[in-house]
């Protein structure tokens, strides 16, 4: 993707102007993260997992329920 | 007996409580220090001298007709500049917020008034909570009570300098990367970021609501634990609050740690530190061992990965909540802001749904591979000595930022509660301060370890220089 069409994407999804600079930094951090995490959801996201929710993160901590007394 | 202002949250309350001092004569000594020491800092937003020393008659008051004072009552605090008080102007630390007047009040906010506390104002942070400098294009930098050539650190870096000047015992905060964490470590204080979820969000402008989280700044874990047990638990107008135990965290504060196993990831966290922050890291293992702990060395996975989820959550959940602002608006954003938000504007969708759907998976493999079978995590706050301001501030500032949040950022995405601690202080005079990260919900292991630890040594109740008396 070059800056040019970096630039038109955001124009048209999002209504922001950049300017050259702009665009190139934002696209440059934005590809380097997208690759990363596509290659990390590639080995542990199946299709039997849960859509994400706040419940969901909150099972996964498995808090304990109970008040009043912090536990040393 | 040390000077009022060194009293810090408990033993304010203590004094008030029996007698020893009225709430009103301690709220004036934080007012007259806030107000002819804060500007130094570039620590205030706002001062209500009025409703503050309104508040301290009411406490001293009470107190006169024998009724039973809130665990806070009379103690003077601050907070950060973006907790809502209805009919109150909180800007976020921005432009596009100069003028807005919210018309509820915070959770966190209630329940400290519930509790007693006097709120005296509210203190600088970086512009839209985004910076873990202080560095703020709109309102000046926060500046650091230690040197003032160096940053308070950031977010809450009005938070940092005012408690660690001694303006005020405690001040709120919040921490979306190591926003608690970088003021508390860089200006020499403690403080807490809770699991995500503890302390409830309402009220409170966000930044990325999956990360952001609430917590106090003090000088010691035992006051820290004070103003978590007050603000923590459940709340019906925050959905994302968890029904978490509402602990005494106080009473967990033994002040040993027999028993207790500390984890001490060497990679990632351990080598990018420098030789001194390393050597003071772990001498503050000594101690800790002196007090009772055993200490092993585990592993981290893949941190590369972590860092580019809670960026891009941070970056897309950030630029959603401010994309009007930067369409219509992005002069009064500072560049700096804006380049870390406009990334977040170009992600797929699928990308973001990816990382919130790994959190916990994440989240296990670190516990699993950090912490295994101890108790806690022991890694710097900060790997390198603070910067100067100029440093933060030059072409090259992203690498500099990413150095400073190389430690914190991850335990965001994670939902770990994490306390930063102070252990000494580098060549440049500034302080060093390592983190303990817990299981969730585990605040009051994290306070039990930081007091021992405090009990041992000094290095919170140091005074940076000419922050005695006026």
């Amino acid at each position: 993707m070059t800056e040019d069409d970096w630039t038109s994407r955001m124009r048209a999804l999002n209504g922001v102007t950049l300017d050259a600079a702009q665009a190139a930094a934002a696209r440059d951090v934005a590809l380097g993260i997208n690759a990363t995490i596509e290659a990390g959801a590639r080995e542990r996201i199946t299709l039997a997992d849960a859509p994400w929710s706040f419940a969901t993160l909150c099972a996964s901590f498995t808090a304990p329920a109970t008040k009043t007394k912090a536990k040393p | 007996m040390s000077a009022m202002h060194e009293w810090g949250v408990v033993a304010t309350a203590d004094a008030i409580a029996k007698g020893e001092v009225s709430a009103e004569q301690v709220a004036t000594h934080a007012l007259d220090r806030l107000e002819r020491m804060g500007p130094r800092f570039n620590a205030i937003m706002l001062i209500t001298r009025d409703s503050a020393l309104e508040a301290a008659r009411a406490v001293d008051q009470a107190r006169a007709r024998g009724e039973t004072l809130g665990p806070l009552a009379g103690v003077p605090l601050a907070h950060k500049d973006l907790y809502y008080r209805a009919g109150r102007v909180c800007t976020g630390g921005s432009l596009i917020r100069k003028d807005f007047v919210p018309d509820v009040t915070s959770t966190a906010l209630e329940r400290l008034d519930a509790a007693g506390a006097l709120d005296l104002g509210t203190l600088h942070l970086a512009e839209l909570a985004l910076s873990p400098t202080g560095f703020n294009a709109q309102y000046g930098h926060g500046l650091n009570p230690w040197n003032t050539a160096y940053g308070a650190g950031g977010s809450s870096s009005g938070s940092g300098a005012a408690v660690a000047a001694r303006l005020v015992p405690a001040a709120l905060g919040s921490d979306t990367a190591g926003s608690i964490r970088h003021p508390a470590g860089m200006c020499g204080i403690t403080g807490i970021k809770p699991t995500h979820g503890l302390v409830p969000l309402f009220g409170a402008m966000p930044l990325a609501p999956s990360l952001d989280t609430l917590g106090p700044l003090a000088t010691s874990a035992r006051d820290a634990a004070r103003l978590l047990s007050v603000i923590g638990g459940p709340d019906a107008r925050d959905a994302s609050s968890v029904n978490a135990p509402v602990c005494d965290y106080e009473a967990a504060l033994t002040g040993d740690l027999a028993g207790r196993t500390i984890a001490v990831p060497k990679a990632y966290y351990r080598e990018a530190a420098t030789p001194e922050i390393n050597a003071l890291l772990d001498e503050s293992l000594r101690v800790m061992q002196a007090a009772g702990a055993r200490v092993i060395e585990t592993a981290v996975p893949d941190m590369a990965l972590v860092n580019a989820l809670i960026m891009l959550v941070m970056a897309v959940e950030g630029a959603t909540l401010h994309r009007k602002a930067l369409v219509e608006r992005p002069q009064d954003i500072g560049a700096q802001v804006r380049a870390r938000l406009m990334p977040g504007l170009s992600y797929p969708a699928t990308r973001y749904a990816e990382a919130l759907m790994m959190r916990a998976t994440i989240a296990r493999e670190w516990l699993a591979a950090a912490m295994g079978e101890a108790d806690m995590v022991h890694i710097p706050t900060f790997a390198i000595p603070v910067p100067t301001i100029t440093e933060t501030t030059q072409a090259d500032f992203a690498t500099v930022l990413g150095k400073l949040t190389h430690c914190t950022r991850g335990i965001n995405y994670l939902g770990l509660p994490a306390v930063a601690v102070p252990c000494g202080f580098t060549e440049n005079g500034l302080p060093a301060s390592f983190q303990l990260v817990g299981r969730p919900y585990a605040e009051g292991m994290l306070l039990r370890a930081a007091d021992a630890y405090q009990r041992l040594t000094d290095f919170h109740k140091r005074l940076p220089p000419d922050c005695g008396a006026l």
